[in-house]
């Protein structure tokens, strides 16, 4: 596994999937709208990097998510390393997993993170109330039904760019290490 | 081979050190490194400002001669309307200066417009704000007003170098002292969340109990002079129905809000104008026997 090259490729392609979900956060800011889509940035760096790379690469990819947002430094990178360790520890054999599972386990871990920033969203602006949770009800179905569409688009590409970079990032194997 | 028990909890060992580190790192170390990376990302921001400014251009080059005609006579009326009231307000401007100086007040704080385009926008439940290509260099700081055509636009949250960060008036962190046009109390305003495919909301607090509204009735929330990042008399929003509050003291309603709010494309920052700040405290009375009217005086005026 050539993983000292795929790493910041996994990075880049989080961090282009993350501008352009701003991009579109910012026409869809018109309509009271808006897009979450965190949950496939995790999913192929926790399937085929291990601890030793994957950590980088997430803290890139987070960092630079974090700086656009009014969250505490490193929320988002934090959510990041937990959700694909968490993902590492739970599923030991996720490595091997078909498309469909990779794209339901983005699914996943795009509402646990869309409800971990609405926790802190409450806690930190005491938001509430019926138009509250009416804007986080939209939004959470829109971003889940997006994320489905995007992460399949998000998993090709990171492939297309292993392929020209020349590495053959294969699966994780649990315990392998670095 | 099924894992091992040890290689299953390892990743699990891996995140407690990770977020213990990240824990126990100073705050300026992440302070640090947001503000660095938010530094990172500016260039590729102004760009797409720049890249987006660049085809609404050539988009505008598209239309046909006749619309541009019309659009040129459109804004000629606009702007010989716009000297008429020019000429008033300097003539009102003019008054309320003769009468402060009858009156020996202190000058009210004044303010010098910073324009700037909006980059993005970001407008989620969760935080409501734009970021402007506007910075530090701009004279731009945290907590300085912005307004628009349709009124208040918010308050600078963050600023770095070249761009700043705005939360918007319909963000439920941002509150500011307000009032009702033709009432004399006080009313607070904080923003509520925008429902989905609505104009955007506020919510006016700690309205006088006896004021009553006419069914179709619309009462105007302006900014108020208790509030010094707004000059007095900035539109906040419309408010077309009140309530009494859970305490049974006063009445609150919901603020109607400026629907250009959701589509900003240039905004103007209000930067205090350093010249109209006071530079010295009031002479203090020197004998109880001073009238009070001459303990606050205009900063350069003789004694």
């Amino acid at each position: 596994m050539n993983a000292n090259r795929a790493w910041y490729v996994f990075a880049a392609c989080n961090i282009l999937l993350l501008a352009l979900t701003a991009m579109v956060n910012d026409w869809l800011g018109g309509w009271g709208l808006s897009l979450f889509l965190a949950g496939p940035c995790v999913v192929w760096p926790a399937l085929r990097l291990g601890p030793g790379w994957l950590i980088p690469c997430l803290m890139l990819s987070g960092l630079a998510g974090d700086a656009a947002l009014p969250t505490p430094p490193g929320f988002l990178m934090c959510l990041f390393v937990a959700g694909a360790l968490g993902v590492q520890a739970l599923f030991p054999q996720a490595a091997r997993w078909q498309r469909s599972q990779q794209i339901s386990l983005a699914w996943v871990l795009n509402g646990l993170y869309f409800f971990a920033f609405t926790i802190w969203a409450m806690a930190e602006n005491h938001a509430g109330g019926r138009v509250f949770f009416e804007r986080v009800a939209a939004d959470f179905c829109l971003s889940q039904i997006i994320v489905l569409l995007v992460a399949s688009w998000h998993f090709d590409f990171q492939a297309s760019v292993l392929g020209l970079v020349g590495s053959t990032a294969g699966p994780h194997r649990a315990g392998a290490g670095y | 081979m099924a894992p091992s028990r040890v290689s299953r909890i390892r990743p699990l060992l891996v995140l407690a050190s990770f977020l213990t580190i990240w824990w126990l790192a100073p705050v300026a170390v992440r302070s640090f490194s947001k503000a660095s990376f938010s530094l990172f990302e500016a260039p590729g921001e102004l760009a797409y400002s720049r890249l987006k400014d660049i085809q609404d251009y050539w988009g505008l080059r598209e239309h046909d001669q006749d619309s541009l005609i019309e659009a040129g006579r459109d804004a000629m009326r606009q702007a010989n309307n716009l000297q008429i009231q020019l000429q008033k307000t300097q003539s009102l401007q003019d008054e309320n200066q003769r009468l402060n100086d009858i009156l020996r007040l202190p000058p009210a704080p004044g303010f010098r417009y910073e324009y700037a385009r909006v980059i993005r926008r970001d407008v989620t439940a969760w935080w409501q704000q734009i970021i402007i290509r506007k910075g530090r260099v701009d004279g731009l700081a945290p907590g300085q007003g912005v307004v628009f055509a349709g009124g208040v636009v918010g308050r600078i949250k963050d600023v770095d170098a070249y761009t700043a960060v705005v939360e918007l008036s319909s963000s439920q962190s941002f509150r500011v002292a307000a009032a009702l046009v033709g009432s004399p109390d006080p009313v607070i305003y904080q923003g509520v969340e925008t429902e989905p495919f609505h104009t955007p909301t506020g919510e006016a607090r700690n309205v006088s109990i006896n004021l009553d509204l006419e069914p179709g009735q619309e009462l105007q929330l302006v900014t108020s002079s208790y509030d010094s990042v707004f000059p007095q008399g900035l539109l906040l929003g419309q408010i077309n129905h009140l309530q009494k509050s859970t305490n049974g003291l006063d009445k609150s309603g919901v603020v109607s809000l400026d629907p250009g709010l959701n589509n900003l494309h240039e905004v103007a920052v209000l930067v205090p104008d350093q010249s109209t700040l006071p530079t010295t405290l009031p002479a203090k009375p020197t004998s109880p026997s001073r009238p009070a009217s001459t303990a606050a005086r205009r900063p350069g005026a003789n004694p």
